[in-house]
């Protein structure tokens, strides 16, 4: 064979680079393949959070695509958002994370200390780590949205309010317009899905929100937003969301033209033990297309 | 034996139509209905029962009302594949009874393969005549890299196997290129181009773009030969192949069309305006789920960036630039040569490799046109995207010719290092199968889920996953959940497939994919079993299962390397 020239070798470089090209191709298809989970792995895993379940616990799933970790443990609180290491956890004391190959770096808090591992345990192509949030001792004491069908809605006409009466499947709904209701919905509130209560804002007047009976605590916390087809809307037009305990204004959201899933909390600790009459109030100039959504929970 | 080697491209032409024919048709049942398929058998029986009107009773059949009555059905289309679909029904089925499993091929997917034998047909014919073009352009490995680049690229094998017009628009655009070509130095060829252009208008009206690439062909290869003096204006002699088209096309477009046989102007104004007016669906690209115009003009580019298989891609943009660099003539070539100076690793003349044009002037402008007018089209702020790269599809045999002739001229760089197994062709030859490897191994990967498919620049199916695209469309991959629905579901339970249309749900039952007992059910709310396909416009769905149930729990899913494609709702929980 003869000796290449200096010249020469560079003439083999874009051969070299598509040659390149084909291997890396090659081996990404039947290596990557390889590395994914089986059912097996699956099963195992959920072994192990099954055994170890607490109250408090919640399951997030790195990617937030990997849904196959529902078929086994979908019955569980379980989370599947884009960005684990902001996502708020403050009613939740403890984090199942299951990872998929790719997927091990989950950055924040997780990763600077903020969160304490207490597990950490490959199975076969899965990761499986568990987390203890800062706070243990915190503990969610009420759901609004839970606790939806115990609440007296109203919408105001005039000044005058009048029932939203009829609770059909999961919804009170106040008018023959079917976008006009305060239920419980799943929708996406910026990329991610959220458990939220629908409270679309009505032309006439206020939307009121009652919950009564509602124990005291540490804090009462929200988290507001407006569904991506409303931001999408070329309306700009705030929703403000007001919350009442015991007839007094304790603070208000104006939740502006964007999507997303918006935490505020306010300090109850001052208001006692409770029971406390707890109203949300949503108001808007002018309610053209304003999917706004909202959660809210005691935290003790 | 004398023969066989003087023919020997034809044969090598027969061998790659009658393999990809076998390949799609031993394959075909495993890919599931496109919602338009659902669609196109229903307009193909209907034109099936105006044809055997027609054996009967000529004259009834010829009436405005027999033919309103057959083809008033998907009247947004033309009728060239539906009507070869309704001749193959008639030819399994001449009596037009209710299909029954047994006729036809027999077995699974009978119905499916009679539906779709024209197109297996028509995608095998363009394989074959993209490997002639590549032997008449440069030479048979040339052709047969272009070839099997296309077919082996998991969208395009995926789309062959479809009773859709995205493939058959592919060949006959190819195979209009084809007879402009030759009409060159062919007055019959000249002809014969209008006519060829007219079978491709009656598939789909991409073709409609083509006389405007001819043109512009013409401009940039005989603008040099206008000229305006006292003696007049002298232009270029125009194509025999335009007045054929002028003339041919039209004719043979409403010819083929008995609905445009009265009120002609009229349904050929309603067919044009449903395309320019056609809807925007919600399409995810990059994390941003894209709803109305204006559309990133990135978005072909990319797209196609991630899913034409990497080497096939490397080597087609090298071509591409290749050739336009050649085209666009010195400018290019100084910088090139002055970086090349600056890089250190070219100083003197040019290489023998390097001094050999890729294409003739007119074949290369050919070719180049053809692999970018189509991508330009789409990259327009104003057109429609939905689809992904099918709307695109005729670019790509151009694209793989490119990367062929790329291959070609990267091997003939390689200095003569004496020893055999470097002389081109082995060298081609082993370059070649190692750059088309992934190509098969991705097909093999991805299976019926063509739609899925993503290359290893992107990552594959979780990779794209991760960059946010669009995970699947048409409905198909439906097939991977229904033989678990099949074992599991209790009899005369209702369920709901999600994105699959009424004409799909029907056939599967028909043609033996979807046990016959299961009720049909049109909402999550109101069904049993619910199969959710991802689509990020519709999680609205799944998340109304969520409520409805009080739960995330699937009971089974259709996942490609752990990503989440079709899952399976149950009420039971």
């Amino acid at each position: 064979m003869k000796k290449l020239s200096g010249r020469q070798a560079y003439r083999l470089l874009p051969l070299a680079l598509i040659l390149g090209v084909s291997v890396f191709s090659t081996g990404f298809w039947i290596v990557d393949p390889l590395l994914y989970p089986d059912a097996q792995d699956y099963r195992e895993a959920e072994k192990i959070v099954r055994g170890q379940w607490a109250r408090g616990d919640v399951v997030v799933v790195q990617p937030w695509w990997a849904a196959r970790a529902r078929e086994y443990l979908g019955d569980l609180p379980l989370l599947q958002v884009r960005g684990a290491a902001g996502e708020d956890f403050s009613r939740y004391r403890r984090v199942w994370v299951l990872t998929l190959p790719g997927h091990r770096d989950l950055g924040g808090p997780f990763d600077d200390g903020t969160y304490s591992p207490e597990l950490e345990q490959d199975i076969g192509g899965l990761g499986l780590w568990r987390f203890r949030l800062p706070d243990p001792d915190r503990e969610m004491v009420y759901d609004f949205r839970e606790q939806l069908h115990t609440a007296v809605v109203r919408y105001y006409v005039g000044g005058q309010g009048q029932p939203c009466a009829k609770w059909i499947k999961d919804r009170w709904h106040c008018s023959p317009r079917d976008w006009e209701y305060v239920g419980r919905v799943v929708v996406d509130l910026g990329d991610d899905p959220r458990e939220v209560i629908w409270a679309h804002p009505l032309l006439t007047g206020p939307l009121k929100i009652d919950f009564n009976q509602v124990p005291g605590g540490k804090s009462l916390r929200v988290h507001t937003g407006l569904t991506p087809d409303a931001a999408r809307a070329p309306e700009n037009t705030p929703v403000t969301l007001t919350v009442f305990v015991n007839g007094k204004e304790l603070g208000r959201v104006v939740q502006m033209d964007e999507t997303g899933y918006f935490p505020h909390q306010w300090d109850i600790s001052h208001l006692g033990p409770g029971p406390h009459d707890v109203t949300f109030r949503v108001t808007c100039p002018r309610p053209h297309l304003r999917i706004f959504c909202f959660d809210g929970e005691i935290l003790r | 034996m004398k023969f066989i080697k003087s023919h020997a491209n034809g044969f090598i032409a027969l061998g790659l139509f009658l393999a990809t024919f076998l390949a799609l048709f031993w394959y075909g049942t495993r890919v599931g209905f496109t919602r338009d398929e659902g669609y196109y058998f229903i307009a193909s029986e209907h034109y099936a029962g105006w044809f055997r009107t027609l054996g009967k009773s000529p004259s009834k059949a010829l009436t405005e009302r027999g033919i309103r009555r057959h083809f008033e059905v998907n009247r947004e289309h033309p009728v060239l594949v539906k009507n070869l679909m309704a001749l193959s029904f008639l030819a399994f089925n001449p009596e037009g009874a209710r299909w029954k499993q047994a006729e036809g091929f027999g077995g699974l997917g009978s119905y499916a393969r009679v539906m779709r034998l024209p197109a297996h047909l028509i995608s095998a014919l363009g394989v074959a005549l993209l490997f002639l073009l590549g032997c008449s352009l440069a030479s048979r490995r040339v052709g047969l890299f272009a070839a099997l680049g296309f077919i082996l690229a998991g969208r395009h094998f995926y789309h062959a196997h479809l009773a859709c017009f995205d493939m058959p628009v592919t060949v006959a655009w190819l195979a209009t290129v084809m007879a402009y070509r030759k009409a060159r130095v062919s007055t019959a060829w000249g002809v014969a181009t209008g006519a060829v252009w007219g079978l491709a208008i009656a598939v789909k009206h991409n073709a409609f773009f083509l006389p405007i690439l001819f043109v512009l062909h013409w401009l940039i290869t005989q603008g040099n030969q206008f000229s305006l003096s006292r003696r007049g204006i002298k232009i270029p002699r125009i194509p025999l192949a335009f007045f054929s088209m002028l003339i041919l096309g039209p004719a043979i477009f409403i010819g083929h069309w008995p609905f445009l046989w009265n009120s002609t102007f009229e349904r050929i104004g309603w067919y044009f305006n449903f395309h320019l007016q056609h809807v925007h669906y919600p399409w995810e690209y990059f994390g941003t789920l894209l709803t109305e115009a204006p559309f990133p003009w990135l978005y072909p580019f990319a797209v196609t960036a991630l899913t034409l298989p990497l080497p096939t891609l490397v080597l087609g943009a090298t071509g591409f630039f290749g050739v336009l660099g050649e085209r666009l003539g010195h400018p290019l070539r100084a910088a090139w040569r002055w970086l090349g100076r600056l890089g250190g690793w070219r100083a003197g003349s040019q290489p023998e490799a390097e001094r050999k044009p890729w294409l003739d002037k007119s074949d290369g402008w050919l070719i180049w046109l053809n692999a970018f007018i189509p991508i330009f089209v789409v990259a327009i702020p104003s057109v429609p995207i939905f689809g992904g790269m099918k709307h695109w599809l005729n670019a790509m045999p151009f694209v793989c010719l490119l990367a062929a002739l790329a291959l070609d001229r990267l091997v003939a760089l390689v200095p003569d290092l004496g020893a055999r197994v470097f002389r081109p062709v082995y060298l081609y030859a082993g370059v070649a199968v190692l750059a088309l490897l992934p190509s098969l191994l991705g097909l093999i990967h991805i299976g019926p889920y063509g739609t899925s498919f993503y290359n290893s620049l992107a990552g594959g199916v979780p990779g794209a996953a991760d960059l946010g695209m669009q995970r699947q469309y048409w409905s198909n991959n439906v097939t991977g959940v229904l033989p678990w629905i099949n074992q599991n579901v209790p009899p005369g339970k209702r369920l709901y497939l999600h994105e699959v249309n009424g004409e799909c749900f029907r056939t599967y039952q028909r043609d033996g994919y979807l046990r016959s007992d299961i009720k049909m059910s049109w909402m999550p709310e109101h069904s049993d079993y619910t199969a959710y396909q991802y689509h990020r416009e519709f999680t609205n769905i799944e998340y109304r299962l969520w409520q409805e149930n009080n739960s995330k729990k699937t009971e089974h899913g259709l996942y490609i390397d752990e990503v989440p494609i079709v899952l399976v709702y149950s009420k039971r929980l």
